[in-house]
């Protein structure tokens, strides 16, 4: 398959996660739009590593897998302990802080 | 697919660790403190404060060491710099966390805090995520180090469990935050998928090589660029991607507040000078245009936002959106006497900023209110040494000399005039001028205006027992839907004696805070009236980085 | 030659230093005795560094200090370094001087004031950072004192905090400030772009030992090395002169000094009149040779100077609160002094500076005296008659209207003179009519000059007294002593009947620490001028070598020119004499619409608020507003505290923030890859 074929999979699971960011507000389902945007790039990534033949692009992919991982356990603490104040764990009731 | 197996080949020495050491050492109290704080009784847990800011300070050290005798080359196979910018960042980045661990103890008890430890621990992995970020020698690092200070943030953000605003604070700082991650790592993979490289260096000298000369600028690395804009953008504060920051700022703790707003913006500016203005130099023609506009509306915009604010703490964050846009003038005018000035503002902007958000960090009260316009009224008669340190912040803020904040704004704008960006020296100074209007309320209300009679406590905090707590609860539940009363929660309102004495007298001011407003101060001032030493480390810095 | 320049400013910041730091537990007298005894020794110093100057041959009167090396980082290189030359020289002694009386007049004037320690701190500040605007040897700290001055200004203004009035002027008068102070700042950036230095002896004098060479014109003794375009000059003499009209409150950035008046009268004297207001006029005459050399610049600063003269002395013909007149007055006397250089009279303009801070300061005083007095009264529709009850005030208000109605041989009389003949000498050299018509109007502020000056004193010295009683305590001091009322009760039936008689029984002159100054002032007012008459023009010769020589009249001419301006200040007093002084003075409202324009002050203040102020303030608010949310803001005005948190989480529209944030960041995005497209 041509490169092309990878980057326009990739840009279409990225636009797919931001519109999913932009219009859920389930935290949890919001959290997965973003991982879904992460692993659009790091198809991204590994095509480009593939056809330029280089490993950087494999490199970064463990990075984002990684961190991805991280923010995963770092999220879940955040929603739950908001579940435990409020039980409710909707993006828009959290609000106060604007002006 | 066949990998070149010479990559593989690279084996670490000691000279490498050598040039990671103040990272190092700041991971080492980062351990050190986790572990202390098993040893270390619960009535001594301020002394975790003293144990990372001693790791702090021994970074410090070394990192001046390092400036003195080190070979300023790269570790890792070309992955982490330790040439001077990435020094004098560091060093601006430790003595923001000093002053932050100084800030702590005391602001960490009254707002009820437990976890001690865990709170020291993620400020210095933060500070080291910064640290790394603003070393970075590849996109693979910049992402890193970002990663790192970010996981670190979003919890500090939240560390005051039980207050909603603290809680949301982390919430909206995570989601956004990785949204605009998720934006920067694309734009990195376009990059790299354009220039077959992340290491600065092979970026730049593909970019020279292939897409300067010609001005044709491949669609791949243009989108790359724009994408990575967005990311480093949202991370410095940027309009139009700053609305998360005054939100940010004001939910979290201001001990953590203060800290992060100068250490994250030294580190992304930093990783944004070396990936733009540096690696990205040769194409300066394809990303200015972008930033340039950032950076006209994060200027106006900063500054207009500003203008109407009554909480001093959320004036501040705006502040923070305002003066991002004039160190983003020195970013779009490129030169390397540019790169000085930016490094310049950067450290004023560190002195200054610090002691403004310490003086509203010991001004707060135990529920993390008390940072309003009314709440300065007359400070001037009831705290003279805040006020007057808070008073001197604001007009370094302001830029008004002989204070290190005019320092940075003359080096600023005059690289900008120099380097042939008039207008947006112009822009700089007018909005400076709107700058001017909130900065200067606060000093008139702190010296200026009667202090208001004491105001009474609000009913509910002072009668915290369950019934008003579940009925606002039940009325929650009318509109919410499924909230029911949470016993457990009112019970911890109750126990924590923080919460209850709102009405509370003027409380102490710790020595550790009076330390850190003292350090604030004094560089505030004797780097405005001796900017010398500043500008020279900041040239070098800025030689050792762009050519 | 000596250069004490450093004590001159080193005592004043010794002096705020310890009164701020230790002010508030010192006694009175002690507060008194450091805040007037370092501005002495100031004064001592200057005085030292003057006389060592005349002692010195005329070409070599210059001594310049480098203390430290503030930057030097490639080509960046700028020291701190304090200069004494013949202008500096003249300055310092004036601010000192001048600053030295008003602080020794304060001592009476503010002697009840609780916030007695903070003034003498605050005005100890001001002289520090007006010596430093004078005595800076570049153009850096120049701006350093620029903007310290300003900034002693505000606290000074806003003094008296608990009155609203005092706290929107002080921020106003801060606001315009501060413009100026980017003005300076922009011109300060492009002097350096093109110099590539900020010292003064560089840019303006020249130095060929040091390889520096100054910009054309007539001062310059080396031969050009920069030449920079025609274009440059005129964009930073036309920044410097915002920068001055800011301060010297010009057209069209005067709004702020006649609400300065809210400052406690002193203040008005030393700030408002004598010394900070007249540093756009320093600066000027500092940068002569920038400005001589920069086509069409003095043009203009003839014509916004000749239109802030003539604007400001037709709105103080109709003010009735005796501070606004002569603050108006001030801001006519400070555009003909722009007048003066404005003709290349660079040394007429310090000329009447000098002249100008004598008399001014001895109106403030007279004036701080009547408002004394009469308890805070400063509306002149409530005085008159006062001249049996304060005859010393009287006299010297007389010695000082007389100077500023430039009467001979008053000291304003030689200075004005001198303005007028270099405009006139101007306008026959060049002849072209723009500088007649400037005569002219020079000739006629003269006339409007003499009515307004004469106006105010027959008002409140002449006729019958018009006010009500006079409490026994106070000055127009703000924070209001509630201990002062009851205290004077207990004898007060007799006092009563006695003030039935005579509103003016308890009426007194002023104490020997606020006549002595007033007297010293007054002499000065008389024989002030005699330094710089048209026959040995002593200040000119003295400030040549700086300033450059100014054009000057002789023959028919001068006596042409002496005889217009006084006709016309003659001419305006007799007519203050008949509308005013004859009968009893008359101050009826008016329908006179030119009297309601002049009146409104030509609609300039209303015209700014409603162009400037209120679309900012609005913008700020649209911004905070409709792009962060329309919810109400339940932090702030609900209870406030958890509960007003929560319940402000429950009563919000259902609007997702984070999610619009996250649109933002999105839709900022989309932007740059749109823009990305397009370009290709």
């Amino acid at each position: 398959m041509p490169l092309n074929a990878y980057l326009i999979v990739g840009a279409l699971l990225f636009t797919i996660g931001a519109a999913g960011v932009l219009v859920r507000r389930n935290p949890l389902v919001m959290f997965m739009s973003i991982e879904l945007m992460l692993n659009a790039v790091n198809l991204s990534f590994m095509a480009f590593a593939h056809f330029l033949d280089s490993v950087d692009g494999w490199m970064f992919v463990f990075l984002v897998l990684t961190v991805a991982a991280a923010e995963v356990v770092v999220g879940l603490a955040i929603i739950v302990a908001i579940f435990r104040t409020r039980r409710e764990i909707d993006v828009d009731e959290l609000n106060t802080l604007k002006g | 697919m066949i990998l070149a197996s010479s990559v593989f080949d690279f084996t670490p020495t000691a000279q490498d660790w050598l040039r990671i050491l103040p990272e190092l050492i700041v991971l080492g109290a980062a351990l050190l403190v986790l572990l202390a704080d098993l040893a270390i009784p619960a009535k001594g847990r301020g002394w975790l404060a003293l144990v990372g800011l001693l790791g702090v300070v021994a970074a410090a050290v070394v990192t001046a060491g390092m400036w003195i005798s080190g070979d300023g080359l790269t570790a890792f196979n070309g992955m982490i710099a330790s040439d001077k910018a990435a020094l004098f960042a560091d060093l601006v980045i430790l003595f923001a966390a000093a002053l932050g661990l100084l800030f702590s103890p005391g602001y960490v008890e009254r707002q009820g805090i437990r976890q001690h430890g865990e709170y020291y621990t993620l400020l210095l992995l933060a500070a080291l995520g910064m640290m790394l970020m603003a070393s970075a020698a590849s996109l693979l690092i910049v992402f890193a180090g970002l990663e790192v200070l970010s996981l670190a943030l979003y919890i500090l953000s939240a560390f005051i469990v039980a207050r909603p605003r603290s809680q949301e604070a982390g919430m909206k700082y995570f989601i956004l935050s990785s949204f605009a991650s998720a934006f920067l790592l694309y734009g990195m993979a376009l990059t790299y998928g354009a220039t077959g490289a992340t290491a600065l260096t092979a970026i730049h000298d593909f970019v020279a090589r292939h897409a300067a000369p010609t001005g044709d600028f491949r669609p791949l690395l243009l989108a790359g660029l724009g994408l990575m804009a967005v990311g480093f953008c949202f991370k410095v504060s940027a309009v139009p991607f700053q609305a998360w920051t005054p939100d940010v700022y004001v939910g979290a703790p201001t001990s953590i507040t203060a800290f992060m707003s100068v250490g994250t913006k030294v580190a992304a500016f930093v990783a944004l000078a070396r990936v733009f203005m540096v690696a990205l130099g040769p194409v300066a023609a394809a990303w200015s245009p972008v930033l340039w506009a950032v950076a006209v509306l994060t200027m106006i915009g900063g500054n207009l936002y500003a203008v109407t604010q009554r909480d001093v703490k959320r004036m501040l964050a705006y502040s923070s959106v305002a003066n991002a846009g004039y160190m983003l003038v020195a970013v779009v005018t490129g030169t390397q006497q540019a790169l000085a000035a930016l490094l310049i503002y950067l450290a004023a902007y560190a002195t200054m900023n610090l002691g403004a958000f310490g003086v509203v960090l010991a001004l707060e009260r135990s529920d993390g209110l008390g940072t309003v316009l009314e709440d300065f009224n007359g400070l001037a008669r009831r705290r003279r040494g805040l006020a007057a340190v808070l008073a001197v912040c604001l007009l370094a803020l302001a830029g008004i000399p002989p204070t290190v904040g005019f320092a940075g704004k003359f080096a600023v704008f005059y690289a900008a005039i120099a380097g042939g960006r008039l207008e947006l020296a112009i822009i700089g100074v007018l909005t400076s001028v709107l700058g001017m209007f909130y900065y200067l309320r606060v000093i008139w209300a702190m010296y200026f205006v009667e202090p208001q009679p004491a105001r009474p406590a609000p009913a509910f905090v002072v009668a915290p027992a369950a019934p008003p707590a579940s009925a606002s609860a039940a009325a929650s539940s009318s509109t919410g839907g499924v909230a029911v009363a949470e016993p457990r929660i009112a019970t911890t309102v109750r126990a924590d004696p923080a919460a209850v004495s709102v009405a509370e007298t003027p409380h102490v001011v710790y020595p550790g805070t009076w330390l850190a407003l003292a350090l604030a101060l004094i560089a505030t001032i004797a780097l405005g009236i001796l900017p010398g030493a500043l500008v020279d480390l900041a040239t070098q810095a800025a030689q050792s980085l762009l050519r | 030659m000596l250069n004490l320049t450093v004590f001159t400013l080193a005592l004043p910041l010794a002096g705020f230093l310890i009164l701020g730091l230790f002010g508030r537990r010192l006694p009175r007298a002690l507060i008194a005795w450091i805040g007037c005894g370092t501005i002495l020794l100031a004064f001592a110093a200057a005085a030292a560094d003057f006389i060592s100057m005349l002692g010195t041959a005329q070409t070599s009167r210059v001594a310049d200090t480098t203390f430290f090396n503030w930057v030097a980082s490639g080509s960046l290189r700028i020291d701190f370094g304090l200069l004494s030359d013949p202008l500096s020289a003249i300055m310092l002694l004036v601010v000192t001087g001048v600053g030295f009386l008003i602080h020794v007049y304060s001592i009476g004037y503010m002697a009840d004031d609780p916030g007695y320690w903070r003034f003498f701190s605050f005005l100890n500040f001001f002289v520090f950072a007006m010596a430093l605007l004078v005595a800076a040897d570049n153009f850096l700290f120049l701006l350093a004192g620029w903007a310290g001055v300003g900034l002693a200004s505000f606290l000074l203004i806003g003094f008296w905090y608990t009155r609203p009035s005092a706290v929107a002027a002080a921020t106003k008068a801060f606001v315009v400030n501060v413009i100026g102070d980017f003005g300076l700042l922009l011109a300060i950036f492009l002097l350096f772009k093109t110099f590539g230095t900020l010292g003064y002896e560089a840019i303006l004098y020249g130095n060929p030992a040091s390889g520096h060479s100054c910009i054309a014109g007539p001062f310059c003794p080396a031969p050009l090395a920069i030449h920079p375009a025609g274009a440059t000059l005129t964009a930073i003499a036309l920044l410097l002169f915002v920068a001055a009209a800011a301060k010297s409150a010009q057209l069209p950035l005067h709004v702020w000094l006649p609400d300065a008046m809210e400052g406690p009268t002193p203040v008005s004297a030393l700030i408002h009149a004598a010394t900070m207001v007249t540093a756009g006029v320093y600066l000027v005459a500092r940068a002569a040779p920038l400005f001589t050399a920069a086509p069409g610049v003095l043009p203009i600063v003839g014509g916004v100077a000749g239109g802030t003269a003539l604007f400001a002395a037709t709105i103080a013909c109709v003010q009735t609160d005796i501070k606004r007149v002569l603050a108006y007055s001030t801001m006519s006397q400070l555009g003909y002094m722009f007048m003066g250089e404005a003709a290349s009279g660079f040394s007429t303009g310090i000329f009447h500076l000098t002249t100008h801070a004598y008399f001014k300061a001895l109106l403030f005083m007279s004036a701080g005296a009547v408002i004394h007095a009469l308890a805070g009264e400063q509306d002149m529709r409530k005085m008159g008659g006062l001249r049996r009850k304060l005859p010393t005030t009287f006299w010297c208000f007389v010695a000082g209207g007389l100077a500023l109605a430039a009467i001979f041989p008053f000291a304003g009389f030689w200075s004005k003179d001198a303005i007028l003949g270099a405009i006139l000498e101007r306008a026959s050299t060049t002849g072209i009519g723009g500088w007649y018509v400037l005569y002219a109007v020079g000739i006629l502020t003269a006339g409007l000059t003499g009515f307004y000056t004469f106006r105010l004193i027959f008002g409140v010295f002449l006729g019958q007294y018009r006010g009500g009683e006079i409490a026994p305590h106070g000055a127009e001091h703000g924070p209001p002593e509630p201990a002062a009322a009851p205290a004077s009760r207990p004898n007060g039936r007799g006092r009563e009947v006695a003030s039935r008689r005579d509103p003016l029984a308890r009426v007194h002159d002023v104490g020997a620490a606020m006549r002595w100054p007033m007297l010293i002032l007054a002499v000065l007012a008389v024989i002030g001028g005699f330094y710089g008459t048209p026959f040995s023009n002593w200040l000119g010769d003295f400030l040549a070598p700086i300033a450059g020589t100014s054009p000057d009249v002789s023959g028919g001419t001068l006596a042409l020119n002496i005889a217009l301006g006084l006709a016309a200040a003659i001419l305006g007093i007799a007519l203050a004499w008949l509308r005013y002084g004859a009968r009893q003075a008359s101050f009826a409202p008016t329908r006179n619409p030119i009297v309601v324009f002049f009146e409104n002050r030509y609609y300039v203040d209303a015209l700014y608020d409603h162009v400037i102020v209120r679309p900012l303030l609005w913008a700020g608010r649209l911004l905070r507003r409709d792009l962060e949310g329309v919810a109400l803001d339940g932090g702030t005005r609900g209870v406030g505290g958890v509960v007003g948190w929560s319940s402000g989480v429950l009563r919000a529209l259902q609007t997702g923030y984070a999610r619009n944030y996250a649109l933002a960041i999105f839709l900022g995005a989309t932007l740059i890859v749109v823009y990305y497209v397009m370009q290709r």
